[in-house]
Parts: C-alpha cells; structure tokens; sequence
C-alpha cells in the first residue's frame, strides 16, 4: 500500500472518524483506524462497536493498493502536527506504516495489513456498505436541527442498560419523528422525509452516532442526508461520510401517551424574557435541587425561587393569558434547556395542572413536555 | 473390654476447666491482674519470662489473703465475691465464679504469698499441678503475690497449643493494658525480662492512660465523646482517622469495668463510625458502658468478655449514637493524612489564633448553622483546621485528573476529591430536606419498569413507605414488575431504574433494620449515586459551585463512606517540605 495524500484533507478525513476509535479498547485493533488504499480512492474506517464511520477521500494518488489498521489516537495526533502539505503512506515489510512528510518521517506499527484489496481484515469489525435505496432521505439542515432540539433531552448515562439513553428515531409514512427523554421530560419532533421507501421503521439509538453527525455532517457537502436502518444498526449518509449506530435493543416509553392533546391553560410567553427571569431567580436556589416556581395569573407570570438561608427571588414577566391561574414546580435547569433550543421567539406552554406534564410548544412540530415537581407529604 | 463410669478426680475436674479460664499465659495474667484489682490494690507489678509461658509474678499491695485462707483459696469455687444466687444478679466484682485459682493451680506450680493488715507474718502455699503444700510461714509485704511457673508443663496436649512467647507476651500485654484503661486510680507496671513494657501510675488520669496505650500521637488528637440514655451511660475517647485499623485490636470496649469483646457491640461500633473511617476500619476506641448490673448478665462465657444485654436494641443504639453525635463535631479534619508534616493539636497551631477570628466579613455565615458550632466540643472551638470560604470569594481552583480539587484556602492549600465532597453535599442536603420537609419530587412522565423476583417485590413494597418520604414512588405493577412513579428531584443524573435496584440492595442487606436505619443507609446510596464521579469533568462554574455548596456544610470532612473529602497542607507544612523550616 502506498499514496500521496493532501496533509489538510488527510487531517479533516482522520477528524471526521476520530469519534469511533476507542479510547479504552477492549481489543486493541477497535483504538486503530483502517486505511484502504483502492485504485482511485483511500477509505479510512473505525468501529468502537457502539459506532462506526467510513469516510471517503477522493484526491488522493495511490500508487500501489492495499490495506493497513494503524493505531488511532497516534496517527490522528501525528498528522495534526505535521507540516508538509502532502504525506505519503506507505505500507513496508516489517509491518510498519511509514508517513513521509517533507523532512520527517514516522512510522506506525500496523495491527494488522494486507496487499490484496479485495481481502479484508479479519480482527477489524466489519462494517456494512450502504448500497442500494435508503429508507428515508431527509433535508441535512432539517435533521440537524431534530438532533439538537432532541439530544439534551436523554438520559446523561452510559450504560448500554437503558432506553433513556436513547434517542428514538422513528419514521411513519415519510414524516420523521426524534424523540429523547431522561423521564422526567421529553422532546419530540417531527419532519417530513424528502424520500422514503419503507412505511414504518423505529429505531432506538445510541446518540453518539447523532453527536458524530451534528459535529461533521455540515461540513459535508451534498443537501441531503441519507438514512438506512440495517439489522441492528442504523446507518447515515451525507457527502463521503457514512456513520452507523447502535441499536439499544430496550422498550422506549411511549411518547405519545405521555405528550398531552392539549391542556386548560395556555400561555404564551416571549422565550429570551423568560429565559431570563428563569437565569435571575436560578440563582437562588440551592444547586443540586433546584426548584422554582412559576406562578401564572392573568396576563402575567410570577418566577419564584428561594434558597434556605440565602434568599429568594422573585421576577416577573408579561405572558399572553386568560384564565384562573396555576402555580407549579419545576426544575428550572430543565425549562433553560428547552428554552435554549426553542426555535421560535414566542413559545407556548400549555398545563392543565400543577401535577401533570407540561407541554411546551417551542417550534413548528416541536413539543417539549416536563414534568411539575411535587413535595413529599 | 467395656469402660466403667466413675467419678472424676477433684485433679482432673479441675484441669478440664482450666480449658475454659485458663488457656494462655495471657488469661492466667488476666485473672491475677482481676483478683488483684478486686482486692483493692492500688498498684499491681506483672513480671513475666518468655511471654509468661516460663514465669509469671502478680505482685499487689492489696488486702491480702490471710493463712487459714490460703489452702481454701486453691480449691474451685471458692470465692468472696459471692454469698448468694441473688448476688449473682448483681454482679459488680471482676470475678465471682471462684474458678481461676483453682484452674491455674491444676495446671502449673503455683506460688501464692499473702500477708493481710491483721497479721505479723506472711504465709504462703505451694501448688504443684493440683496437689498443695503447705501454708507455710514466709516473708513478703504487704498484699498477695502470685508466681505461676511451668503453665501446662505436665499438659503436653495444651503446651503444643502455646504459642511462640513474643505473641504470648502481646496477648498479656493487651490485658494489662485493658485493664489499666478500666482501672483508672490503680497502677500499672509490666516488665518482661526485665524491660518495662507499660508503665501506669495510680495518679494517671484517662488521657494519660490512653497516652500509654495507644501512642501519645493518637491520644492527644482523641475525641471525647459522652452521652446517657437513661440508665445506660457511655463515655469514651475515639482516635482520628488515620489511626483506624483494619481489625477490632485498638477497640476496648468497657462494661461496668470489664473488658468485652462483643460481636454486637463491634458492629454497632462499626456503624456509628461509618461516616469517619474508611469502610471495613475499625476505630482506635476507648468506650466504657455503664449498665446497671440488673440489666446484663455477664455469667455467659468462663472468661466474661460476653454478654448477654436485657435490653439489646437500647444499648447498641446508644452506642451507635453516641459515636455518631460525638464525632459530627470532632475537631480533627482529615488535614495532613499521609501528606507531608504533622497535624497540629489545635491548641498548639500557629494558625489557630488567626482562625479564630473572622478574616473577612462574610465569615459570620456560620451562624446559619448554631447548632453545628454550639455543639462542638469545648477546646476544639473554632480552631478547626477548616477554613471556609463563602462560595463567591473562592479563588482559582484547580481541577487535578478531573478528580481533585486543589485551591488556596487561608494558612495553606486544601485538597479536595470532587466525588467525595459531592457525595457529603447531597447526604448533608438531603438530611437537611428531611428535617425540614421540603423533599421535592420528580414525578416521571412515565413510571419506569422493572422486573424483579416476587419476593423482592414483596420487600420493596413492605418498605415502600420509608422510601416515599425520601421522594421515591413505587409501586407494584403486576406480579413480578415494580413501577417507579417518582424519585427524588435531587437526583438529577440518575436513571430511575438503577436507584431501584440500589433500594432493593439496601432493602436485602437490612432486613431487620429499623426505619431510621434503612432511612440512613438509603440517603448514602443516594448521595452516591448522585454525585459527580471521580474523572467527570466539571467546569469552573461547577467547581466553584460545589465548593460553596461544600462550605455551607455542618459535616464536610469525610464523605458519607468514612473517606477524606479533604486534605489540607498548612504553609508551615509546605515550608518544611521545600526545607525553608527546620
């Protein structure tokens, strides 16, 4: 195996599979990056098991044909500090990975390599091609904005135990629906599919596949974002990068029980102003059990916090309502994030009492539901 | 050939329950030392050879044992302690069972020689291996002195059991000292071969005896901790963490004087110091218990180091709280533990007169808590080598690995584990919610399911009660499936599912326990399992966040496993390590 590559290109390539090297590998080939030489392309590939990227590089010169897996976190570091503007890899006897760049070189030991591109790696996880009609294409820009509006919402583990931290993917009759919740709140949200060529797919999925996305796919070229749910994974296209996630094989809390029609009160209320008084008063309320109270009479909206032995706060501002008022309880680290990712400047809350969700209306097709506090006894 | 039953010899009877109160050179020191104190002396010599396994002399100047007493002294069960059953119900001597003579005397060559204030001469007997001879007339002083020679020489079946005489001689060694610690008024000396091993006089008060037995280090940093709980008093010392050990040796306990080794005391030991000592440590410990003699019978056992409690629950709980309340207030902080330099005593520090008048003004915020400083023992004032800064003067602070914080406080620099200090955090949050009733809750959108066994079904839900008042909403949802509706607001990061397992595991391991215990036990999960781990990171802003929230605490030395949550390095301390003190 041998190439010339562009220093830049090969570093932006090494950054967009980063995500899937393992950092704590329980074998060592899952830390490595798999380098396939081909006539006219070079293709690198990770898999940490719970996330596979591939990612293509076109303007490459390959000179002889092979494949390599290197380790991960020293070749990523290695290219980042090189100078040159090209490097080329070489694939020698002694099983090294030599990189030439300008004056310096540097070799890699490979985990494993071969000549014969058509043979593949036998320790390297393999990884699915996406062949073939997605099942749903989607606006890259539209789904992006669903990541984001859903992400915060899961659950802040890592455990591979639990449906909460998931995000529920599920596509009905070409409408896109991202749910997350940590069952406290939720956050859903809808889109139309540009294209979709099954009927009903869910999925739900590890997030990290999503972070990698949100984190790469703008820079990818292309408007699109293909998607493909395989066996137990589901797997994304956009430009030259292809990601994969895990499937969490766990029941997801049934979203549409929990996200109210419609409650008695409704209140509209200007979200930065709102965002605001819930900043202020946060401030005085004790830090791991923070509560505040928002106390709704007509037209206007009472935000109430107090921390024993240090003070309260009360702020208030105009809301849009009509009724006969409601106090009720929340956490207000959960209302701030919801506000953060609202995508309109007027939201709309809608209660129908102190002891049931909350939903929040925060964009076109995007509820956010929490869930009041209540006091022991 | 059939054997024929008949009676034992007087002899043998004798040595059989020697097996009983006599099984090392430790415990015949043990009941002359005993028999020595009953007599009212008021210093006691022990002289032993080879770990005593040679020679052992108990030397008193007590009342003596007069010549017409002597030979009546050697049989078994004879005693002046007792007259009748009624006596035994209130037992408040050593001894009572009139045994230990008797069984030494069977199996060695006992030497007693006695003089009482009645009479001119001294008069002595001479056992060997059961058969007397004598009394005879002899010189000696005043009060008895004891020399047991050969133990087990004639038993080889018990001599094989002996061990090699330095654990010998620890074993009398940790009686002496036992009983110099019960006996404060009483004087001690312990020679082997001729060197002094302890050394008490009668004039000695309890630290000084502590002193002597634990290490002058240990004793002066010691705790004192006292309580009474209707007829059941307690008073103690307990030693700081660092001092703790891996095994009950540096425990003494003390009932009405005796020396007790109690399974159920130890474990009521272990958890009233849970929060202060490292898990699976034991605390250097002195604790004497007085029990009304009514109350307990310590007949259970030959050697009395068990016993049996009339009312078990009241005095294991004193003993938990007792501990408990003591150390919340302990002025030794966890500063200087395996770090460079010593801790201070508080009254020695340089630092303290600096420390004990507000730096700035915000300090007075310790008045939020009164009790927390109006219980703090007198002495240790508040020259506690804690400094504390309000949250919003805190300096730059230094995260280390994502796991410790080091920061500048006054005097030094502190270092602290973010888990640890975040897990007190919450348990001091939560007890505080508890007492003032202001637990939130965190309704789920969806009750959460899981599976368990029908049994543990069953036990969740007997205790279901304790758990709602802590915020946490169960219920059962079919045979085999708990549904959790609610847990606490508190706790932010958790996934309701694994706090239910976590309730089960507590509810398993304490099942008998009562509701205050479980109670306990289940706020310490929480607290765990609500805190930042060791690695996560934390931002300035949630450094600084946690350290206020640390400095508004009554208890914020050791998390609510016993580990330190903070080490603090005084100037001085940074001066000698950089060699700018000597």
């Amino acid at each position: 195996m041998k190439f010339l590559i562009d220093r830049l290109a090969f570093r932006d390539a090494l950054q967009r599979v980063e995500m899937g090297i393992d950092r704590k590998p329980t074998r060592p080939v899952l830390g490595g990056v798999l380098i396939e030489a081909n006539n006219d392309s070079v293709v690198l590939m990770t898999s940490d098991l719970d996330i596979a990227v591939r990612y293509r590089i076109d303007q490459v010169q390959v000179d002889q044909t092979g494949w390599a897996v290197i380790p991960g976190r020293e070749l990523v570091d290695v290219v980042k500090d090189l100078e040159s503007e090209t490097v080329t890899v070489c694939l020698k006897e002694n099983d090294q990975c030599e990189l030439i760049a300008g004056e310096d070189t540097c070799n890699l030991v490979t985990m494993e390599s071969g000549l014969d591109p058509a043979a593949t790696p036998e320790a390297f996880p393999s990884i699915p091609t996406l062949d073939g009609q997605p099942d749903l294409t989607v606006d890259k820009q539209a789904f992006l904005l669903m990541v984001s509006s859903t992400r915060f919402a899961t659950a802040r583990v890592q455990d591979n135990r639990f449906a909460t931290e998931g995000v529920l993917l599920e596509a009905t009759d070409g409408e896109i629906t991202l749910v997350g919740t940590d069952g406290r709140r939720m956050a859903r949200i809808r889109r139309p599919a540009l294209t979709h060529t099954s009927d009903r797919q869910r999925s739900v999925l590890l997030p990290k596949v999503l972070d990698q996305i949100s984190r790469h796919g703008q820079d990818e070229g292309g408007d699109e974002l293909a998607i493909y749910f395989l066996n137990n994974l589901v797997g994304f296209r956009v430009g030259n990068l292809e990601s994969f996630g895990r499937v969490l094989d766990r029941e997801y809390p049934n979203y549409a029980n929990v996200i109210p029609a419609e409650g008695k009160h409704v209140i509209r209320a200007h979200r930065e102003s709102l965002s605001k008084k819930l900043r202020l008063v946060s401030h005085l309320t004790q830090d791991s059990a923070a509560v505040v109270r928002l106390q709704i009479s007509a037209d206007q909206m009472g935000v109430l916090a107090e921390h024993e032995g240090r003070g309260r706060a009360e702020a208030t501002l105009e809301v849009d309502y009509v009724g006969e008022g409601l106090t009720a309880a929340f956490n207000p680290a959960f209302l701030l994030d919801g506000l953060k990712s609202a995508h309109t400047d007027q939201i709309e809350l809608q209660m129908e009492d102190a002891s049931r969700p909350a939903k929040f209306i925060l964009g076109e097709n995007f509820d956010y539901v929490v869930m009041p506090l209540s006091t022991v006894g | 050939m059939r054997n024929h039953i008949r009676p034992l010899d007087p002899i043998v009877i004798d040595q059989i329950a020697a097996g009983e109160v006599v099984e090392r050179p430790a415990s015949v020191v043990k009941e002359l030392v005993e028999n020595s104190i009953d007599a009212g002396a008021s210093h006691i010599e022990v002289l032993l050879q080879e770990g005593g396994i040679r020679r052992i002399e108990v030397r008193d100047d007590g009342l003596g044992i007069s010549a017409d007493e002597l030979i009546l002294a050697v049989s078994s069960h004879a005693t002046s302690k007792l007259r009748t059953p009624e006596d035994l119900e209130a037992v408040a001597s050593l001894g009572f069972r009139g045994e230990a003579l008797a069984s030494i005397a069977s199996v060695s060559r006992l030497e007693i020689t006695s003089l009482t204030q009645d009479q001119e001469d001294a008069a002595s007997i001479l056992v060997d291996f059961g058969k007397a001879v004598g009394p005879r007339a002899a010189a000696g002083g005043r009060g008895t002195r004891i020399v047991v020679a050969d133990l087990f020489a004639q038993l080889p079946a018990r001599l094989k059991f002996m061990k090699r005489p330095a654990t010998e001689l620890r074993h009398c060694l940790s009686w002496v000292e036992r009983l110099a610690l019960a006996h404060v008024g009483v004087g001690f000396t312990l020679k082997h071969d001729g060197r002094i091993l302890l050394e008490v006089a009668a004039s000695d008060d309890l630290d000084a005896r502590c002193g002597a037995v634990y290490g002058v280090g240990v004793a002066k940093n010691m705790v004192q901790i006292q309580r009474q709980s209707g007829p059941i008093v307690l008073h103690g010392r307990v030693g700081p963490p660092e001092s703790a050990r891996r095994n009950a040796s540096r425990v003494d306990i003390f009932l009405n004087g005796r020396w007790v080794r109690d399974p159920r005391l130890l474990r009521a030991v272990r958890e009233g110091v849970k929060e202060f000592v490292p898990l699976g440590h034991y605390p250097t410990l002195y604790l004497a218990l007085s029990v009304p003699p009514h109350r307990i019978d310590v007949n259970v056992h030959p050697q009395k180091t068990e016993v049996r409690f009339r009312d078990e629950r009241l005095v294991i709980g004193s003993v938990v709280k007792t501990l408990q309340r003591g150390l919340a207030t302990a002025p030794w902080a966890t500063r200087g533990v395996g770090v460079v330099g010593k801790y201070d005593a508080p009254n020695s520090s340089s630092l303290s007169s600096n420390l004990t008048r507000p730096a700035w003004p915000g300090q007075v915020r310790e008045s939020h808590y009164p009790p927390a400083a109006a219980r703090s023992q007198p002495g240790a004032e508040s020259a506690l080598p804690l400094q504390r800064t309000p949250g919003d003067t805190v300096g730059q602070v230094l995260s280390v690995a994502n796991t410790f914080l080091v920061r500048e406080v006054t005097g030094g620099m502190e270092i602290l584990d973010q888990h640890a200090l975040h897990e007190r955090v919450n348990l001091e949050e939560l007890r505080r919610d508890l007492r003032a009733g202001v637990v939130m809750s965190q309704p789920l959108l969806v009750p959460s399911l899981v599976d368990v066994g029908k049994a543990e079904l069953d036990l969740l839900l007997t205790r279901a009660e304790v758990f709602a008042k802590l915020g946490v909403d169960l219920e059962a949802f079919g045979e085999h499936t708990v549904a959790i509706r609610a847990i606490p607001a508190r706790l932010t990061r958790l996934v309701p599912e694994k706090l239910v397992m976590d309730l089960l595991e507590i509810a398993q391991e304490h099942k008998s326990a009562s509701v205050d215990q479980l109670m306990e036990e289940s706020l310490h999960s929480m607290a765990c399992r609500g805190a930042v781990m060791a690695g996560d990171h934390l931002d300035q802003d949630g450094l600084r966040g946690l350290l206020a929230r640390g400095a508004d605490l009554p208890q914020d030395r050791t998390c609510a496993h016993g580990r330190p949550v903070r080490v603090f390095l005084s100037l001085e301390d940074l001066e000698k390590a950089f060699y700018r003190r000597v």
